[in-house]
């Protein structure tokens, strides 16, 4: 194997660009580190549309959230009845009964939108929220679901990037100082924050909302700052000589720019995550103030905080581990703690976002791989369900306050406006001023769409 | 060849043809022996060119061939995610060389172990192998990738890869800054220095140097470098954690 040069084209227009890529040169660092401007001015990093938002913020719950617990309530007429379905196992047909549902919904707004027990915070805000009852999508297993979720593919033979790493990809950064796309939380599949082909530079940048966001900013132990800084000035003086006789080189100016780079995180990331200048009456909002709530209320106000600093796409993956915490077969009530944990930082999120001004250009997104099936495995716990779930979205320019499609009478499958995964990826996209088929990159010589399969954007959840 | 796996129509024009076919006839010639064709190539005149030269001549070459498609000087090659790993331990005289045998598993990825289900595969527990035994791989569910071969581009085995892309990042600044690889390695070689060189930091500074960067200081580094040093041994440890953050110590010229 050896490395690719970085070459220094003239990145005439988008279509070269994209070739090149294509070709597997990594002309981008490059450009990503020298050459903004420049893109900027050629019109590389130009939307397709107007833009409705300028970042994303993508709640992932890990695990498969049961949608008839939570957003898609259904009477219990058909609990304890049998129905005809298929084993998810072994794909046997199989006879199951409806699982009883002990959950009160409450009609919450002007909407009147109807929101479990464990969302009352959510409910509070449920004005704001385009609730999609008719997701689908074609894997039953976690991992792939999660990556369809993520990357709109539901092949796993092609690395494919995630849709956080496209948006960053295609709008570029709009503040040097920090990454465009970043990852907070465990996500249940490395994919969810992969570059794909784009390659580690349009990955997500996983940050911490604890301590240091990113790895490597701490100086290690044993190292003081003073040190430190004695040491990169010398670093500069004893580099002055190589670079001087390289400076013809790009990869070489661009490897001092790395330098520099890395200095302003140093002081601009550590920033991002300090909380001294929020007033406690916002920290409360987060639930920051209380133990349950602290983790994710910490994680979702440095989403808010990012998106104030021009982060692109914020992912925030919450129960992360093994096939995910919401993976809830044994008893529906184990999704109660999740729900407690996220419902006010979620919620206050939402609230501070609108109090600031910011609701309107921040798209909020709440998804999870799949839903659950209306019956159980002899549990009081409910399988995997590809065919029918709910996601929600609010802000950047989505009509707040509606419901929009629905699954079957016990909440099997998606049969009014049923949307694939790819239509919420469009949706995201038109948001941020970008056409999925103008999308297209050429990867060994074939072109490769963002979205595999897709009817277009959900335009009844648009304002 | 810029598209080393398409040579068909979707595929670069190779810019020497003649030469390509020369090579391939030359590999058959040989009875397909790798060893001899790397020979071939190492030893030509083209290969032995420099980097860089009269700063004239170079700014010229540059307007008329700015991408070196007709190899008029040899390409700045930055260093591979295994071989910087590699450079680092061995400056720090720490690099087990043995061949073959099992993977070793980055410490980043033990930690993320114990939080997590799956045990993959039989490890080696001497983590300062040469790199291209550092375990990696994809796995749907667990980030097998460990962060050193991540930031500095190494593939995941996922899909084939005929080039690896070769960027330059900020987090591969971060990664040299702030890692305990280099922050460990470095002390380590600045111990090393101190020993062999008995005290004489003038002759510890030409030792970093060479085994740093295989050259000895210029006399304006040399007397900057003893000016950080400014007298105490103490500092060498520091010193080295320069010489691996130069740039010219992850670039081959």
């Amino acid at each position: 194997m050896t490395t690719a040069p970085i070459l220094h084209e003239n990145l005439a227009t988008r279509r070269s660009f994209f070739r090149h890529f294509g070709l597997g040169i990594g002309s981008s660092a490059f450009a990503y580190l020298c050459n903004q401007d420049n893109l900027r001015a050629s019109g590389q990093l130009t939307t397709h549309m107007p833009a409705r938002a300028k970042s994303v913020i993508f709640f992932f719950m890990c695990g498969g959230v049961s949608h008839m617990d939570t957003f898609d309530p259904k009477d219990n007429r058909w609990a304890g009845k049998m129905v005809d379905t298929t084993n998810s196992n072994n794909g046997r047909p199989q006879s199951r009964p409806v699982l009883y549902c002990p959950r009160t919904f409450t009609r919450y707004g002007n909407s009147g939108t109807p929101v479990c027990e464990w969302f009352p915070h959510i409910g509070s805000v449920v004005d704001e929220l385009a609730v999609i009852r008719s997701m689908r999508t074609h894997h039953i297993g976690h991992f792939q679901a999660a990556i369809q979720m993520a990357t709109g593919h539901k092949r796993q033979v092609f690395d494919y990037p995630s849709l956080g790493s496209w948006i960053s990809h295609s709008l570029g950064s709009v503040n040097e100082n920090l990454p465009t796309f970043v990852n907070m939380g465990r996500p249940s599949s490395p994919l969810q924050a992969s570059g794909g082909f784009f390659g580690a530079k349009e990955a997500a940048t996983p940050f911490q909302a604890n301590g240091m966001p990113l790895r490597n900013l701490q100086l290690p132990s044993g190292v003081s700052d003073l040190q430190r800084r004695r040491q990169m000035d010398s670093l500069a003086k004893l580099n002055e000589q190589f670079h001087q006789e390289f400076a013809f080189e790009s990869e070489i100016t661009a490897r001092a720019k790395s330098y520099e780079l890395a200095a302003r995180l140093q002081m601009s990331a550590p920033e991002a995550v300090n909380f001294n200048d929020e007033s406690q009456h916002v920290l409360n909002m987060y639930g920051i103030d209380e133990e349950v709530t602290n983790p994710f209320g910490r994680q979702t106000l440095l989403a808010r905080r990012l998106v104030e600093r021009g982060v692109r796409f914020i992912q925030i993956c919450h129960g992360g581990r093994g096939n995910g915490d919401w993976d809830s077969h044994d008893s529906v009530a184990d999704h109660a703690p999740l729900a407690l944990q996220t419902d006010k930082p979620i919620a206050g999120l939402i609230k501070d976002l609108k109090q600031r001004g910011l609701l309107d250009t921040t798209l909020v997104v709440w998804a999870s791989e799949f839903g659950r099936t209306p019956w159980s495995q002899n549990t009081i716990g409910r399988d995997h369900n590809p065919y029918g779930f709910s996601v929600w979205l609010a802000g950047g320019g989505i009509k707040g306050g509606i419901v929009h499609g629905a699954t079957d009478d016990i909440g099997h499958k998606a049969i009014d406006s049923p949307h694939y995964v790819g239509d919420l990826q469009a949706t995201i996209l038109k948001q941020m001023g970008l056409d999925y088929e103008q999308m297209e990159v050429e990867i060994n010589g074939a072109p490769h769409q963002v979205i595999e399969e897709c009817d277009g954007p959900i335009e009844a959840i648009l304002g | 060849m810029t598209t080393p796996s398409d040579f068909g129509v979707n595929g670069a024009m190779t810019s020497h043809p003649e030469l390509l076919d020369w090579l391939a006839s030359e590999l058959i010639e040989q009875g397909y022996s790798m060893k001899a064709i790397h020979r071939l190539i190492v030893t030509s005149a083209t290969y032995r060119r420099a980097s860089s030269g009269n700063p004239q001549l170079v700014a010229a070459n540059s307007v008329i061939d700015p991408e070196n498609t007709l190899l008029w000087k040899f390409r700045l090659n930055r260093l591979e995610a295994e071989i910087i790993h590699d450079a680092v331990l061995f400056a720090a005289g720490n690099l087990d060389l043995t061949i073959g045998g099992k993977s070793f598993r980055a410490a980043q990825i033990m930690v993320r172990r114990n939080n997590s289900a799956p045990t993959i595969g039989n490890y080696d527990n001497r983590t300062n192998r040469r790199g291209i035994y550092m375990g990696r791989g994809f796995s749907g569910s667990l980030e097998m990738m460990p962060e050193l071969l991540q930031v500095f581009n190494a593939e995941d085995g996922q899909t084939t890869c005929a080039v690896r892309q070769c960027t330059i990042t900020a987090p591969q600044a971060l990664y040299m800054l702030n890692n305990d690889l280099t922050e460990k390695a470095a002390a380590r070689m600045g111990e090393r220095l101190h020993k062999l060189s008995a005290g004489d930091l003038q002759q510890a500074v030409n030792l970093g140097y060479r085994i740093a960067l295989s050259r000895f200081p210029s006399s304006k580094e040399r007397e900057h470098a003893l000016s950080f040093l400014a007298a105490k041994p103490a500092r060498l440890g520091e010193f080295c954690w320069l010489l691996i953050n130069l740039t010219e110590f992850i670039f081959v010229k």
